[in-house]
């Protein structure tokens, strides 16, 4: 239900984001999952998980309003052998381009996200499973009105 | 006193052994693909492994194979990590391994590719 919770419309809003880029290849599509995962033959790979990252940051902002910057996990996570180097990476950038230095339409409260980008290929990842995990984190920033 | 000979007349009471193919991929410029007829393998962790926030299923296997099998004429062969071991269809990567138990059996801590 939209407007309960400022972190989950986040998710939803990078969803519909990352799926309007109808990224070539993706064939597991984006999941909003509540903890970042994937477990053997449960999910079509190549995905993108979307996920909370982390703690809230609180800022102050305004006297009757605080700042709240909520993280977002972002991860394409596939198997190298299905798609190239090239056109994976092409998908980070997209998504990276996409959601840099914009505002969620349809939240009020948004006035910024942000993107803080985590490897670009996690190593262990690779050598242990050969998979291709790569992260970013959207910030996404809101004011959010005191209540008392 | 264990020795080499005694080792190797023990792995002759070890139930389930496997037909292995194990590719060795740093030793030449192209994999060299040794198949074990005596391999065993052990599972050892399943818990989820975090890979820069994303958990994803650890699957830890030991491997064990032969040395005798694999290095039968004194072939120099060693497992590395990344070489690959496919065992009942399943490919398993190689993150390290050892000789063990008098240098007669290689116990390969590996890891299954993602499926």
């Amino acid at each position: 239900m939209a407007g309960i919770s400022n972190h989950y419309d986040s998710m939803t809003a990078i969803e519909t984001i990352i799926d309007g880029l109808s990224i070539s290849g993706l064939t597991g599509g984006t999941i909003i999952q509540e903890v970042a995962n994937y477990q053997d033959g449960q999910i079509t790979l190549p995905f993108i998980s979307i996920s909370p990252y982390g703690p809230e940051k609180i800022g102050d902002e305004l006297n009757d309003r605080d700042g709240v910057y909520y993280g977002v996990l972002v991860a394409i996570i596939g198997k190298p052998s299905v798609t190239t180097l090239e056109t994976r990476l092409s998908w980070r950038q997209q998504i990276r381009r996409v959601m840099k230095n914009r505002s969620f339409s349809g939240l009020g409260q948004n006035y910024n996200v942000d993107v803080e980008p985590g490897n670009v290929v996690e190593p262990r990842a690779w050598f242990d499973r050969s998979v291709f995990v790569s992260g970013m984190v959207i910030r996404c920033y809101f004011q959010e009105p005191r209540t008392t | 006193m264990l020795t080499r000979a005694i080792a190797r007349g023990l792995m002759g009471i070890i139930p389930d052994k496997l037909t292995v193919v194990i590719a060795l991929n740093a030793d030449s410029a192209s994999p060299t693909s040794v198949t074990i007829y005596g391999a065993w393998l052990k599972p050892v962790n399943v818990t989820l492994q975090v890979y820069g926030g994303v958990n994803l299923q650890g699957n830890e296997t030991l491997v064990m194979i032969p040395d005798l099998e694999l290095n039968p004429a004194t072939n120099g062969r060693e497992p590395r990590a990344r070489d690959t071991i496919v065992a009942e269809g399943i490919t398993y990567r190689v993150q390290s391994s050892r000789l063990r138990t008098v240098d007669t059996v290689w116990e390969c801590l590996a890891r299954k590719e993602i499926v």
